[in-house]
This record gives C-alpha cells, sequence and structure tokens, in this order.
C-alpha cells in the first residue's frame, strides 16, 4: 500500500544476558535514531526450562509483540517501518540447541511485510560493528545497510541510558 | 461506516496485555465503537450483552486461546465476523483457528496499522453484507410462501416449491 509516511527501519536489540529487549527506529530519510520503547531486565526469562517448542513459542510471542508496539510508535510519528531489524548480542542462556537460527527462519516465513532481517553479535552487547555480526536471515539492501552501519555506535550507547526509552513493563504471568 | 445507521461499525479487541489493547485504542477509535476484553471469558460476556460486528483476538492468552475462544463467539453470536492475531503462528494455531473458529482473517503481528484499518473496514462491510443478503433471503423466503398458499404461482408451483427449499437450507446454512 503506498504510504506518505517517512520509511524507517525499526532495530530490535536483544541483551541476552540482560533478557531485556530495546526497540528504536532510523530514518531511511534523514538517518536520525529514534529510541523507542524497552522492556524491564528479566523480560524474557519465560524461556528457561521450557522444552525446545516452547522456547522458540514464548521467544516469537514475546518479540512480535516487542515488534507491533515499535510498528505502532513509528506510526504515530508519522513513520512506517519498511524492514525490522533483529540483533541478539549473543546466544540465550540456558537455551536449546540453535534456538537464535530457529527463532530466525520462523520470523522471516511468518513475517512478510515488513521483511525481517535478523543477526547476532559475538558477545555480551557486542552490537556497535555491523562487519561482526552474523545474518541468520534476510541480507540487507545497501541502503539499509549504510544506515544501519552508521547509527550502532549511537545505538549501542543508548542502551546504557534507561530513561531515554518508554518502558514497557513484563506482563504479570507468562504469556 | 455502517450505511444503515450513523454508529460506527462496532469491534471487540481481545487481548491479555492492556498496553497492547491502548494501542489498538488509539489507533482505530476514530473509525470504530470499541469494546474491550482482557480475557475470553469478558470477552464471550461482552459477545452475550452487545451486537458486535467484528471480533478481534490475540492467540496466545491464559486460560482461553483465540481459537477457542473465536469457536464459542461463534455459537453465541454467528453473524460476527472473527479475527485471529498473533505473533504465536504455528500450524497448529492456525487449524485451530480455521476449524473451530472459522476465522475471516489471520493476522501476525506486527500488523501494518494502515492495514490493520484496511482489514477491519473490510471485515464491517463483510458482516454488513452478511446481514443485507440474510435479509433478501428472508423477504424471498416469504414472498415464495406467500405466492404457493395463495394460488399465484401458476404453472410455475414447483418451481416456486424448490426456489423455497433452497432459501430455506442456505439459511440454515
Amino acid at each position: 500500500m503506498p504510504s506518505n509516511k517517512t520509511p524507517a527501519l525499526l532495530v530490535v536489540v536483544v541483551l541476552s544476558e540482560q533478557q531485556q529487549w530495546f526497540v528504536a527506529g532510523i530514518s531511511l530519510v534523514d538517518g536520525i535514531l529514534d529510541c523507542l520503547v524497552r522492556s524491564e531486565p528479566a523480560n524474557l526469562d519465560a524461556y528457561v526450562g521450557a522444552d525446545p517448542d516452547e522456547q522458540l513459542s514464548f521467544l516469537r510471542h514475546r518479540l512480535s509483540g516487542a515488534m507491533q508496539r515499535g510498528v505502532d510508535r513509528l506510526w504515530g510519528k508519522s513513520a512506517k517501518a519498511t524492514r525490522i531489524i533483529l540483533i541478539a548480542d549473543q546466544e540465550l542462556p540456558d537455551s536449546a540447541p540453535d534456538l537464535l537460527p530457529k527463532l530466525a527462519q520462523h520470523l522471516e516465513v511468518w513475517m512478510t511485510r515488513p521483511p525481517i532481517s535478523f543477526f547476532c553479535g559475538r558477545g555480551k552487547e557486542q552490537i556497535e560493528c555491523f562487519s561482526e555480526l552474523r545474518c541468520l536471515v534476510g541480507q540487507l539492501t545497501p541502503t539499509e545497510q549504510v544506515c544501519l552501519e552508521k547509527q550502532l555506535p549511537a545505538l549501542k550507547q543508548k542502551l546504557a541510558v534507561p530513561t531515554g526509552w518508554e518502558v514497557i513493563a513484563k506482563p504479570s504471568d507468562s504469556t | 461506516m455502517n450505511a444503515s445507521t450513523s454508529e460506527p461499525p462496532s469491534i471487540l479487541l481481545v487481548d491479555d496485555e492492556p498496553e497492547i489493547l491502548h494501542s489498538l485504542k488509539g489507533l482505530l477509535r476514530r473509525e470504530f465503537t470499541l469494546h474491550t476484553a482482557e480475557t475470553g471469558q469478558q470477552a464471550l460476556q461482552i459477545l452475550r450483552q452487545v451486537s458486535i460486528q467484528v471480533i478481534m483476538t490475540d492467540q496466545r492468552m491464559p486460560q482461553m486461546t483465540g481459537a477457542q475462544l473465536l469457536g464459542q463467539a461463534r455459537a453465541i453470536s454467528p453473524d460476527t465476523i472473527r479475527i485471529l492475531f498473533t505473533g504465536y503462528a504455528d500450524i497448529k494455531a492456525v487449524v485451530d483457528a480455521v476449524n473451530e473458529g472459522q476465522v475471516y482473517r489471520y493476522l501476525t503481528k506486527p500488523w501494518d496499522p494502515d492495514e490493520l484499518v484496511e482489514i477491519l473496514t473490510s471485515a464491517t462491510l463483510e458482516h454488513q453484507r452478511r446481514k443485507q443478503l440474510q435479509a433478501i433471503l428472508q423477504t424471498a423466503r416469504g414472498l415464495c410462501e406467500r405466492m404457493l398458499q395463495s394460488d399465484l404461482v401458476g404453472g410455475v408451483q414447483d418451481e416456486v416449491t424448490k426456489l423455497n427449499d433452497q432459501i430455506q437450507q442456505i439459511n440454515e446454512v
């Protein structure tokens, strides 16, 4: 559908050790980074101890909710997500083997609009260097890659500033 | 907008996360009359009390899944158009949604807000179309019966009788 809204990348960062997510927008017009919403630490902890299928089910449900909030916040600012980029800094602790690749594949299959790319970093909070991120699914266009690369260091810094984000409370139950 | 009244179409939104409902209300309040529920039981209560044109529910909720809710909603309010949304997309959820709830649309999070408004508008139009079709069928059936009772059918009695039976079968479906 044609849109008069500003195209933007929606970037979801998962900090594995903290089991926390952050959602930011990056304008594809002027490259401005906009911190949108974040969870509290331990938001993702419900997967620990669950069987592999339930781990996958829980994470795709919870992260889809995070993406939905990001899309909604962008829309409220007259911007539209044209690609979602999910970045996990490292494998999730105590998770089933290949959980992140399976999650990435699921999201790629089910999330046709906007398309998704999923990257994994090399260690705790190491997301600032694009060339060190491993792409699990969804190649970026050159324009998208340039835009993301430029803002990753700033995004990394913003993750350490808890007041710059709207905080989403953890649901009261395991859903 | 509903063509027959000035009241915006009624939509029931169901999600166990209040903040998602809040976000949806902000997006949809201009176009629709909104009702919200945080549990399947609350949603069923509303369906019993209020005429709802479209119900849109999350799949993954405690106590009752969205597919289960839509199955029960169908029994309470068969004309209500049913939409399931979820980030919890698996083949079982889809099969349950189709078989139990006979859903009109299956949406995965995140949805595009503009497309969501379009889908809900399309669903309310579908509801309106079905109601109009029911009314036409009812009128046609009444006409057939009156013709059969008043000997107005002349040489086409068999055809009118057959048409009357077909309309009755469609109404039962």
